[in-house]
């Protein structure tokens, strides 16, 4: 009988281990412990075995039918397993394949450029101003210091509207209202359209956006102003840059200086883009010109300031490599879905 | 402005490169528009002179010249025609490299051999003579030489773009003053000796200022016996160096002496000059005068004129008349040298549309102590070169001499607006290179000399120590002061939102111009008497296109729409958050609006309610979404009209019960004037509504504790019956229980009646403290079900 379990022992662990599928296993579980299995059938002919053997072979059989059992769930186990891994080799997918797109549209080019210097200046304590772009001649010329019948009005071409009023030049026309209203010391930059009657070409759009900056308090200098401009042009056309400042001139500004930085696609060597000269003009800027202060109501023995200026479309152009600027006003969605 | 390398180092010395001179003006706050070589591309070229013509023995249309070059005499074949025996022209010896990078060799053609090219200005890219062949050179030439030498094209221009308050840089000396500053030299002036005749001035001319406000200087001389021709070459060198074309030698002269000096010079041909009177006056409205440039001139009394007893003969400042003109025939001139006061110089020039290189620096300011030194310079050169004799004694009417004048400046003053630790010494060191007279320690005095027309105010001289110190030494501080927080308002950050929210749901943001055609309103089917017909027009557009402001974005929308398409974009999803403009009586000012608005044509959208109408629920859809996110709830969609858009697929939108604009499919005769055969919706709202009703509160409600229950119903109604009808009368029934409620089909078909439609809701029943009962619900169901039938005819459909 000893003989008899050990064959059958043999027998299913070898049926066992080779079993390749579930339903086989099952098979294999009724056959050796089901009602009619091989284990069962013995454990069920014990009384016909001699009395002192029963507890023995019991003993023997009830050992048999634990490590079956064990065999069975270890290799359903690893059946199950097999069967998971086959399932999900199975459903292995191109990764390639495209995927669905929710069609994220984009922000225009100039909205991208305003939100960059718009978070710089927040992030230096400055308000964000804003002024209408229909303007008296007044606030875009006449408090600027522009005086009138003067050369320096002919630096901007005006599109004017009945009743000496025209569409303003330039944001800077927002740094007067602001001084008018607020009381110093005063940090803002002033976001916006501006309009110029010049003819359309790669250039040159009749309309643009400016951003102006303005800054008032007690013994501003012209050191702050090259700080806070150094800090601008590295941070918009990164820190390798380099930024140099020279005499220009601007009626509401004294002194005024033109801020280059030097060229990014040639790195000051000279190229087309820079004209040969490894500079590209940025921005304008000065000291507000103690006129443009009194004629405000500032006392500008007490207060100094300083104020730039500097087209929105430029800076596009030259931080996404744009080399025409009407692409900017074409709309063209094959244009506006690179940014 | 043109600067001749060569010619500039007459007047100072220097040891900078063209390029480093360029530089160093450009810092000094003369900015260098280029530097040009001129002539670098033909260098190899010498005048030749042609000696011999002869045929070609194979060749009709080919010549065979000897010419002679100095060293050697040259046998060319040639095609040109135009030349004799003893003409000078452009000669390309073998070897020589051409402009287009042909090089030029020793061949044989149809048997002769050529040694060489003469050449066309064509073919040396220089500007065209108007001659069909070869470039004849003037007779006075000199053989063998180079060409570039003969024309004075061996030279380095610098193009400077001088801003207005560089006025005395508009002249060669001008420049030289800048550049002995920044070389530590001297500038050598130029120096005029004038011998005189006997004859008295006073005996030849009446000079008589009537208004010595607008000119406070006027100068002049009389040189006789002047032989008009040709200026020596030096002269035309040194003029077509810096592009002005040689005239004659008077005329030529008195150039000369402008650019040299920056002093505006006329001269008259006395002979023309009636009663031989000249006076200085206002025009009137009834004179005219035939300028310069040949064109008639209507003249007015905001004018200054030079006049004689009889008529006006010159535009003082801006430019001579034809009537007094110096020509071959003048052998006297009376030698102007003048100064008029900038405004009326300007407004003369603005009015009558003329730009000249007097009136140019007149309207910039003129050193008024310069008319005689340049006057006595002029006569020099005239009297050398035109043979003339001087007449003895000038005219100079200067009634008010005007002296430099004097600022104090405090050098703490100084220090403080620069940022810069300067002591009084550096500031006095630092004015004096520029040639200010500084005296003083404590308090500083700067004398301003009277060619600095630019230095007006103390601040002005802040600025020339700054230019003298050098802007890039200037080391940059951080400014200190109080902290403040830099933050958007509320409508900023409600802009930026829209930007955001209205991207991430798929629309391209556009920027379009303010101002469009008058016609665009005829395009979007606007009524001629539509408000937004009343617009604010540019007094000088640049074109008809562009000359109202804009009172709505929707005809730039559709413009956009039309481009892509005509580029093979065939799906165009585009948002625009931007101004328009909207005229008022009582303000100064009209009042400028931001609008939201988009525009969308796009394929393959699903269409939810098969209504053909996939692009106005996906705007809808899209509205909602942005609504949603920015806090506002109260939103309605109410059927509406409006002339541009389709009146059977147009809703009004009212937040918190505000009209705030349209959503709604384009209208087809609107579509058709844009040229688009597809469907495009579109919507146009007020922002500032929006930025009122948007809101960043939002409150926590108690996640839902109990089971909801839900019951679909579907409904036939007649097709005018809205969803919003049917959907309020469920809302008020449902009110405690009734938590939510969604439209999930719409049918319209063989299914249901002629006229019909069906809707199928599911209706979601919850309260948050206890559960529900199927008993309650379907009671209330059944009600619901009852007042739809009696309000709005509703069936319930099986």
């Amino acid at each position: 009988m000893e003989d008899k379990l050990k064959e059958i022992e043999q027998e299913a662990t070898s049926a066992i281990e080779n079993v390749d599928s579930l339903e086989q296993l099952e098979k294999l579980r009724v056959n050796y412990l089901g009602k009619k299995g091989a284990v069962t059938e013995i454990l069920r002919g014990m009384g016909d075995l001699a009395p002192e053997m029963r507890p023995v072979v019991g003993k023997l059989a009830n050992q048999l039918k634990g490590k079956i059992t064990n065999l069975i769930a270890t290799q359903e186990e690893k059946l199950k397993v097999a069967a998971k891994n086959k399932q999900l080799v199975a459903e292995t997918i191109d990764v390639t394949l495209p995927g669905q797109k929710q069609g994220v549209a984009r922000k225009h080019p100039l909205t991208l450029v305003f939100d960059e210097i718009k978070e710089i200046f927040l992030g230096l304590g400055f308000q964000i101003a804003e002024g209408p772009e229909v303007e008296t001649d007044y606030y875009n010329f006449e408090a600027l210091n522009f005086p009138d019948n003067h050369p320096a009005r002919d630096m901007q071409d005006t599109f004017y509207i009945a009743g000496e009023r025209l569409l303003r030049t330039h944001t800077s026309s927002v740094q007067v209202r602001t001084i008018e209203e607020q009381e110093p010391p005063i940090r803002i930059i002033a976001p916006g359209r501006v309009y110029r009657s010049d003819e359309i070409d790669a250039t040159h759009t009749p309309v643009f956006h400016q951003v102006e900056g303005l800054m008032i308090d007690q013994d501003i200098s012209f050191a702050h102003l090259k700080e806070i401009l150094i800090q601008l042009s590295k941070e918009l056309f990164g820190a390798d840059r380099e930024v140099r400042f020279r005499p220009s001139y601007f009626p509401f500004t004294e002194p005024s200086a033109e801020v280059d930085i030097s060229c990014a696609k040639c790195d000051g060597d000279g190229c087309k883009l820079c004209s040969g000269t490894g500079w590209l003009e940025i921005l304008g800027s000065g000291l507000v010109h103690p006129n443009v202060l009194e004629m405000s109501g500032v006392d500008s023995k007490e207060y100094s300031g300083f104020a730039f200026g500097m087209g929105v479309e430029r800076i596009a152009m030259l931080k996404y490599g744009i080399d025409d600027i009407r692409l900017l006003y074409d709309n063209d969605l094959k244009f506006l879905s690179q940014f | 402005m043109k600067v001749s390398y060569n010619w500039l180092q007459e007047y100072v010395d220097f040891d900078y490169t063209p390029e480093e001179l360029a530089h160093q003006l450009t810092l000094a706050g003369l900015e260098v528009d280029g530097v040009e070589y001129q002539g670098e591309e033909i260098t190899d070229i010498v005048v030749g002179e042609i000696k011999d013509i002869a045929e070609h023995e194979n060749a009709d249309k080919l010549s065979v010249c000897k010419v002679d070059i100095a060293q050697q005499e040259l046998q060319i074949v040639c095609g040109a025609t135009n030349m004799e025996i003893g003409d000078k022209v452009p000669v390309a010896p073998v070897g020589t490299v051409m402009p287009d990078g042909m090089e030029i060799k020793e061949v044989e053609l149809r048997g002769v051999r050529s040694w060489g090219m003469m050449c066309s200005t064509d073919e040396l890219k220089l500007a065209d003579d108007g001659v069909d062949g070869l470039f004849i050179l003037s007779e006075d030439v000199e053989v063998g030489n180079k060409l570039v030498e003969e024309l004075g094209l061996d030279d380095i221009i610098i193009e400077l773009d001088l801003t207005p308050n560089y006025a005395h840089c508009l002249s060669m000396v001008g420049v030289a003053r800048e550049v002995a500053a920044l070389a530590g030299t001297e500038v050598k002036m130029p120096e005029a000796e004038v011998e005189e005749i006997e004859e008295q001035i006073k005996d030849w001319v009446k000079v008589e200022v009537a208004d010595d406000e607008l000119a406070p200087r006027y100068a002049g001389r009389i040189i006789t016996g002047v032989e008009v021709k040709d200026s020596p070459r030096w002269l035309k060198k040194r003029l077509e160096a810096i592009g002005v074309r040689p005239v004659n030698n008077i005329v030529d002269v008195t150039n000369f002496v402008l650019m040299e000096l920056g002093q505006p010079l006329h001269a008259f041909d006395y002979e023309q000059i009636a009663g031989q009177k000249i006076v200085v006056r206002r025009a009137n409205s009834e004179e005219e005068l035939v300028t310069l440039d040949d064109q008639q001139r209507e003249l007015d009394e905001e004018m200054l004129v030079i006049a004689d007893d009889q008529k006006p003969i010159c535009l003082a400042g801006v430019m001579g008349g034809l009537n007094s003109e110096v020509d071959q025939q003048t052998t006297t001139i009376f030698l102007e040298s003048a100064n008029f006061v900038p405004g009326v110089v300007r407004s003369t020039a603005k009015k009558l549309g003329i730009h000249s290189d007097a009136s140019h620096r007149f309207e910039r300011g003129v050193d008024i102590n310069l008319a005689d030194v340049a006057l006595e310079r002029a006569t020099e050169l005239i009297a050398k070169i035109c043979g003339g004799q001087v007449i003895n004694g000038i005219i100079d009417l200067y009634p008010t001499e005007v002296e430099e004048e004097v600022f104090t400046l405090n050098p703490k003053r100084v220090k403080k607006l620069l940022g810069v630790d300067l002591t009084a010494e550096d500031i006095k060191d630092l004015l004096e290179k520029l040639n200010f007279e500084v005296e003083g320690a404590e308090e500083l005095t700067v004398k301003v000399p009277t060619y600095r027309v630019d230095i007006n105010q103390k601040i002005d001289l802040v600025e020339e120590v700054a230019r003298s110190y050098g802007y890039d030494q200037i080391e940059p501080i951080k400014p200190t002061g109080d902290i403040i927080q830099g933050k958007k308002t509320w409508p900023q950050k409600i802009e930026d939102r829209t930007r955001n929210i209205l991207t991430d749901l798929g629309l391209f943001e556009v920027q379009n111009y303010s101002f469009i055609s008058p016609t665009a309103f005829d395009q979007i089917n606007l009524p001629e008497d539509s408000q937004l017909r009343e617009v604010v027009k540019l007094g000088n557009p640049i074109s008809q296109d562009y000359s109202v402001l804009r009172t709505t974005l929707l005809p730039n929308l559709l413009e956009n729409i039309q481009l892509n398409l005509n580029r093979n974009v065939e799906e165009v999803s585009i948002f625009e958050l931007g101004k328009v403009f909207i005229p008022t009586v009582e303000q100064e000012l009209p009042l400028e609006e931001l609008k939201l608005s988009a525009a969308v044509l796009k394929e393959g959208l699903i269409d939810s309610w098969n209504l053909d109408a996939a692009g106005f629920f996906y705007l809808k859809g899209i509205l909602e979404d942005y609504f949603a996110s920015l806090g506002i709830e109260e939103v309605n969609f109410v059927a509406n009209e409006h002339p541009s858009l389709h009146p059977g697929r147009t809703a009004k939108l009212e937040v918190a019960g505000e009209m705030i604009g349209y959503l709604g499919e384009v209208h087809p005769e609107v579509l058709d004037n844009y040229d688009l055969n597809q469907r495009v919706t579109v919507f146009e709202l007020d922002f500032s509504a929006i930025v009122k009703a948007a809101t960043d509160i939002r409150e926590y409600s108690q996640l839902p504790k109990y089971p909801a229950l839900t019951r679909d119903i579907a409904l036939v109604v007649k097709e005018e019956v809205t969803n919003q009808e049917i959907k309020d009368v469920i809302l008020e029934i449902g009110d405690q229980i009734l938590e939510s409620i969604k439209l999930f089909d719409l049918y319209q078909g063989e299914q249901v009646p002629e006229g019909h439609k069906s809707l199928a809701y599911s209706l979601n029943y919850r309260v948050a403290t206890r559960t529900l009962t199927d008993e309650e619900v379907n009671q209330v169901q059944a009600k619901i079900e009852e007042e739809l039938d009696q309000r709005l005819g509703a069936k319930i459909r099986q």
